[in-house]
């Protein structure tokens, strides 16, 4: 999970999310949009789990970004079940 | 910062809520958050057994944000209790007191419908939670609860073991700028 939630910069087709260092940005046509997306995971122990990805949305097709064991924010989830 | 998001239980007539962000929800035969043995559900010997609703909502209580969108509900598409065990969901946009739904109809029934089963909603295919009351939520007059009730109902029935049993994964998804 990462330490602190991303920075959003901004909607539209010069958005940008950054995780203070690393830039994420749309180099293309059409409607664009940086946002979270969040959870929360109620697990079988008791226990709470937070999940937070950035989402790069461009024309509605999402792209989900996680950062990785060194929080660099560089890995693309493409697995369906591990989007939150 | 980011919105401060927690899952609440709702008992009672005037829907007092108990945070189970990091909690338990315990399915038994009685209206309240307690996770105890007081009031469990039994085997039936006949026909099958339904527990108390269960009536959960998501509630922003702070942070900093703009809006909430999208909420979503998920299980990990495993049903863990065992065999006999099943766990029914449906959203409703209204709270009522929780009942135990009659167990004339299977699966249970909320306002006349068929509930669905929880196991069925997963990541890939999750149960909107925001289409009865409709986002997005901006943060005017947090602290508040926000999007559908989801009602849950556990069954149990004949011939299952007894114990408690294993407990399940939830997971409450959203969008937020």
């Amino acid at each position: 999970m990462p330490a602190e939630p991303f920075e959003i910069q901004g909607e539209g087709i010069t958005a940008v999310g950054s995780d203070s260092g690393v830039l994420v940005a749309f180099a293309g046509a059409g409607h664009a949009r940086m946002f979270r997306r969040r959870a929360v995971r109620m697990h079988a122990d008791g226990s709470s789990e937070p999940i937070e990805m950035l989402v790069a949305s461009l024309d509605g097709v999402r792209t989900y970004l996680r950062r990785d064991a060194c929080g660099r924010l560089d890995v693309v989830v493409s697995r369906l079940d591990l989007q939150p | 910062m980011a919105a401060s998001v927690q899952i609440r239980e709702k008992n009672g007539a005037g829907q007092t809520a108990t945070d189970k962000t990091a909690g338990t929800i315990r399915f038994k035969k009685a209206d309240d958050a307690g996770v105890d043995l007081v009031n469990p559900l039994v085997v039936p010997s006949s026909a099958t057994e339904y527990s108390y609703q269960k009536w959960l909502r998501m509630y922003v209580s702070g942070g900093t944000y703009t809006q909430i969108s999208n909420l979503r509900l998920y299980s990990d598409g495993a049903n863990g209790y065992g065999s006999g065990v099943k766990l029914w969901a449906k959203c409703a946009a209204a709270y009522a007191t929780p009942a135990i739904p009659s167990t004339a109809n299977d699966p249970p029934q909320l306002s006349g419908v068929g509930m669905a089963d929880m196991f069925g909603f997963t990541s890939g295919s999750p149960l909107d939670m925001d289409d009865l009351n409709a986002g997005p939520f901006d943060a005017t007059g947090v602290p508040k609860d926000i999007g559908n009730y989801l009602v849950l109902v556990m069954e149990v029935e004949i011939g299952t073991a007894q114990g408690v049993k294993t407990a399940e994964t939830l997971t409450f998804a959203w969008d937020e700028i």
